[in-house]
């Protein structure tokens, strides 16, 4: 299966082939292209950035998932962004939603404001 | 003109506008042209008030406050033929009282450099000028209105009826498509465009317009000094022909095109229209600068068919209701004239007094245009108004003070546009890209609404002073010499102050126009950058928060809010910074040495000659992405994106997020200029398509978009016949393309490299043609990746250190 990694902006182009019980990535320039290529395969996964409101304000807050999540559950990740709400102050890294989604990871603010 | 010649009778006098605005017909989109008058038709209404009103306007241009100057224009001829038509037009100057003179090759070579070797002789014509017919426009409404004419918008005239008998029992009632009426003893019919049918409303004597369709091409001030005279060409059946001339702004304009339509409201651009308007101008100018155009528009002349003359006064069959119809060219420069002369006919068939002189106002809401003043004068204005010192438009230099006043004056503006005539804000050569954003705040915050409402249209209307940031007592303040001063908070800037520092430096100064520090980065609230500076995959305001951090641990004095308006490098001296505060007001910083770090701004939808409609919904990237990430405001539902830049392929994914529906991105080229990874995971992963090969070709919509067209394009990117394909859109985004934004290095003396259209530097030490500039991130050239930004900004930073201790 060709694709190409989205780790850095080279964007090597990836040939990812199972062979049986094994999976090998050619193409890659580094160790981060190897482990793209078998994850895309079993399971594709993507950061989510994003916006939450904020209360009494236009100005939204920005958002992240901590770490990538699956990227069949980036819809369901949106919506529990769109849900939710901050009171302010918030700090880089404070925890907005715990285990956003139920995929286990937390949604995080990523400014000061 | 009228309006405000009747004002100063004792008159009641009520405008009725269909625009949401003043001029926002023909009197926005013209060449801005005040004729010599030497080609009128003598005898014709045309040649006596182009006269009249020529000499008219230093008087009137004085009286309200507005640009004008007599630059002369000169008709060019391109052989023996043209030279003949030349001497038909001397003398038809003769006969019209127009001075003229016949200059020869030589002589026409010595006065305009630039001016086509083809051209063989010219009619020199002094007393020709250029003005700003907008501002004149609007100026001549604050001045009636301040007179006590009243203006009423968005009242579109449907009918007129008439009762009783002339003069004394008449009355006049006029009704608007709205349901508003209007009583009144006289009419005047200054309707332009439609002025035929406001005649045929109340006359059996019938008039017809034609509109007659002129595009038009805007260059950078660059241009500015390019040509002295108004370059003309012998004209034909149509008109005056393809002009080239500067205007009062500093700018080129070049057009128009002649070319007669059946709609009346059809402002389109066309690319046939525009090649013409290219081929035109290039017969005078053979060098035109296709990369110095910064925008594109059309205006429609009311071409009267059967009489083909101004046609002023009374119908025999409709008393005390007064034409001025069919005032095509030379219109503008007849305005001054017209107006006296309706004003004197209405008060002379009424029977109404002049008012006392004594009783005139001459108040035309002037407000100071900080971009035209003497430092100390700004400082003192600075100092009692603050607003007057944050710039929004920074292309144009137009303060928060002046768009207040825009917006606060008699017949103040209620719409993007309103402002943008009134103040240039938007009209230099980002488009609009930066100040628009803030632009709709300040809108909102005047008239009250929420921002979405002036989304909606940029001309049409919808039914305090911000917070300065920025500390007094800054370094440099006192007039201490800084070791080092970094213009610009973005990335760039702070790598680079944070490296002076590391380097040794004791005064590190960072000035930033922003409100905040961050620079772009804080609208860019996607992941991806830091791998490589911080091995850790960070969020833009993520990645700007940790130089931040850095850069106060390190001692960096930040001043935001601060808009630098020139550097001075002296003989050897210390570098001179001036910059403009709303709180600080004007001041000037001594510096060893200075990092430029001004980063880069977009290419707007003028420098890509798109042909269409100009309605509101079409934005750059960036800008929308400020909108959506910092302000809160989605722009539209459905979305075409042209161009496949970064910003563009990542606002694909972030309006898809936001709730829009994408439904294409449209490349020129055969591949995507953006990053791989981003056309992955920003279209494909959603299932965006990418057309290649592919651009918009037409973008229609009168108010705002409700459509674009989209054909395939041959080897040499011109659109092919036949592979149009329609979406239905209501929002066009433009993500074509970064230029390294360098006002301030050209203007420090700076040598630019014309490739990176940045400057050139050493790139051991970033180091520019002049000592102790040094420069670093997109303002020398635009970079892929942040982290390069900032390493090479570091570099500058260091270097500007060290040639500041004296080190290198």
């Amino acid at each position: 299966m060709k694709m190409i990694c989205i780790n850095c902006p080279k964007g090597c182009e990836l040939d990812v082939e199972k062979k049986g019980n094994d999976v090998v990535v050619t193409g890659n320039a580094c160790p981060r292209g190897e482990a793209y290529g078998r994850a895309e395969l079993a399971n594709p996964t993507r950061m989510v950035t994003g916006l939450v409101r904020v209360a009494g304000m236009r100005k939204p807050l920005p958002v992240k998932t901590k770490t990538a999540i699956p990227k069949g559950k980036i819809n369901d990740v949106l919506f529990a962004m769109h849900q939710a709400t901050v009171q302010l102050p918030v700090k880089i890294g404070d925890v907005i939603v715990q285990d956003v989604a139920g995929t286990g990871v937390d949604l995080v603010a990523t400014a000061n404001m | 003109m009228t309006a405000r010649a009747l004002s100063r009778y004792n008159l009641n006098v009520a405008v009725l506008e269909a625009g949401s605005d003043v001029a926002e017909g023909a009197s926005k989109a013209n060449s801005a042209i005040v004729h010599a008058g030497f080609d009128a038709k003598p005898g014709t209404n045309k040649a006596k008030f182009n006269v009249l009103g020529n000499k008219m306007f230093e008087d009137v241009c004085r009286e309200l406050k507005v640009p004008f100057r007599r630059n002369g224009s000169l008709v060019l001829a391109f052989g023996a033929e043209d030279e003949k038509v030349l001497a038909d037009l001397k003398a038809r100057a003769a006969t019209n009282g127009v001075p003229v003179e016949i200059i020869a090759q030589a002589e026409l070579r010595k006065r305009e450099p630039n001016v086509s070797p083809e051209a063989t002789a010219a009619l020199w014509a002094p007393t020709g000028g250029i003005c700003c017919p907008y501002e004149l426009t609007f100026r001549a409404a604050e001045n009636a209105a301040a007179n006590g004419a009243e203006f009423f918008f968005d009242a579109k005239v449907e009918r007129i009826s008439r009762a009783g008998s002339a003069p004394e029992g008449l009355t006049w009632t006029v009704s608007t498509a709205d349901g508003r009426s209007f009583s009144a003893k006289v009419v005047v019919n200054c309707a332009g465009i439609h002025s035929d049918e406001l005649n045929n409303l109340v006359s059996a004597t019938k008039y017809s317009i034609q509109a007659r369709r002129g595009e038009y091409v805007m260059l950078d001030k660059d241009e500015d000094g390019t040509f002295a005279a108004t370059m003309f060409q012998v004209p034909s059946k149509m008109g005056k022909g393809i002009l080239v001339s500067p205007t009062v702004d500093g700018t080129v304009i070049v057009g128009p095109t002649a070319e007669d339509i059946a709609d009346k409201e059809d402002k389109a651009t066309t690319f046939e229209g525009l090649e013409k308007v290219k081929a035109g101008a290039m017969r005078t100018y053979p060098k035109l600068p296709l990369g110095k155009v910064i925008t594109e528009f059309s205006g429609l002349r009311a071409h009267e068919t059967t009489v083909g003359d101004f046609i002023l006064g009374e119908p025999s069959d409709a008393p005390c209701f007064f034409n001025a119809v069919g005032v095509e060219s030379p219109g503008l420069t007849s305005a001054p004239a017209l107006g006296e002369h309706l004003a004197e006919s209405v008060a002379a068939r009424i029977g109404a007094s002049r008012k006392n002189a004594a009783l005139i106002s001459q108040d035309v809401s002037y407000w100071p245009k900080t971009r035209e003043m003497k430092p100390e004068d700004l400082a003192e204005l600075v100092k009692r108004e603050p607003a007057f010192g944050r710039v929004i438009c920074r292309c144009e230099s137009v303060t928060e003070g002046e768009i207040r006043a825009a917006i606060r004056a008699r017949v103040g503006a209620r719409t993007l546009d309103g402002i943008k005539r009134r103040t240039r804000s938007g009209m230099g050569r980002c488009q609009g890209g930066f100040c628009t954003p803030r632009l709709i705040e300040i809108l909102s915050s005047e008239l009250g609404l929420p921002p979405e409402a002036f989304l909606l249209s940029r001309k049409t209307a919808p039914k305090g002073l911000a917070d300065v940031s920025g500390k007094s007592g800054a370094p440099g303040e006192a007039g201490e010499v800084l070791d080092v001063v970094v213009i610009g908070a973005g990335p760039a800037g702070l790598a680079a102050a944070v490296a002076a520092k590391k380097e040794g430096a004791n005064g590190v100064l960072v000035l930033e126009r922003d409100d905040a520090p961050g620079g772009i980065l804080q609208q860019c609230i996607h992941n991806g950058f830091g791998l490589h500076r911080f091995r850790e995959e960070l969020t833009g305001p993520e990645y700007a928060q940790r130089w931040l951090d850095m850069a106060n641990e390190a001692g960096v004095a930040i001043r935001c809010g601060t808009m630098v308006l020139g550097i001075e490098a002296g003989c050897g001296g210390d570098i001179k910074v001036s910059a403009m505060s709303p709180r600080g007001g004007l001041k000037t910083y001594k510096a060893k040495s200075v990092v430029l770090a001004m980063g880069c701004r977009e290419r707007p939808r003028g420098a890509l000659m798109t042909p269409g409609t100009r309605p509101a919904g079409v934005y750059t990237a960036g800008t929308v992405q400020r909108l959506v990430n910092m302000d809160g405001i989605m722009p539209g539902k459905r979305v075409v994106i042209l161009g496949s830049g970064d910003i563009g392929l990542i606002m694909a994914r972030r309006l898809t997020f936001s709730g829009a529906k994408v439904l294409a991105c449209v490349e020129i080229m055969k591949k995507s200029s953006g990053l791989m990874r981003n056309v992955v995971q920003c279209l494909n992963d959603y299932d965006i398509p990418l057309l290649l090969s592919h651009t918009v070709t037409d973008v229609e919509g009168a108010e705002h978009v409700t459509g674009v067209k989209v054909s395939k394009v041959d080897d040499d990117l011109k659109p092919i016949p036949g592979t149009e394909m329609h979406f239905d859109c209501d929002t066009l985004v433009l993500s074509c393309g970064l230029i390294p934004e360098n006002e301030l290095t050209k203007k420090a003396g700076v040598e630019m490299d014309p490739k990176t259209r940045g400057p050139k530097v050493d790139p051991k030490t970033m180091a520019t043609s002049v000592p102790g500039i040094f420069a670093g991130g997109n303002v020398v050239r635009v970079y892929d990746l942040v982290d390069w930004v900032s390493r090479d900004s570091e570099i500058a930073g260091r270097e500007a250190a060290k040639y500041a201790l004296g080190k290198a």
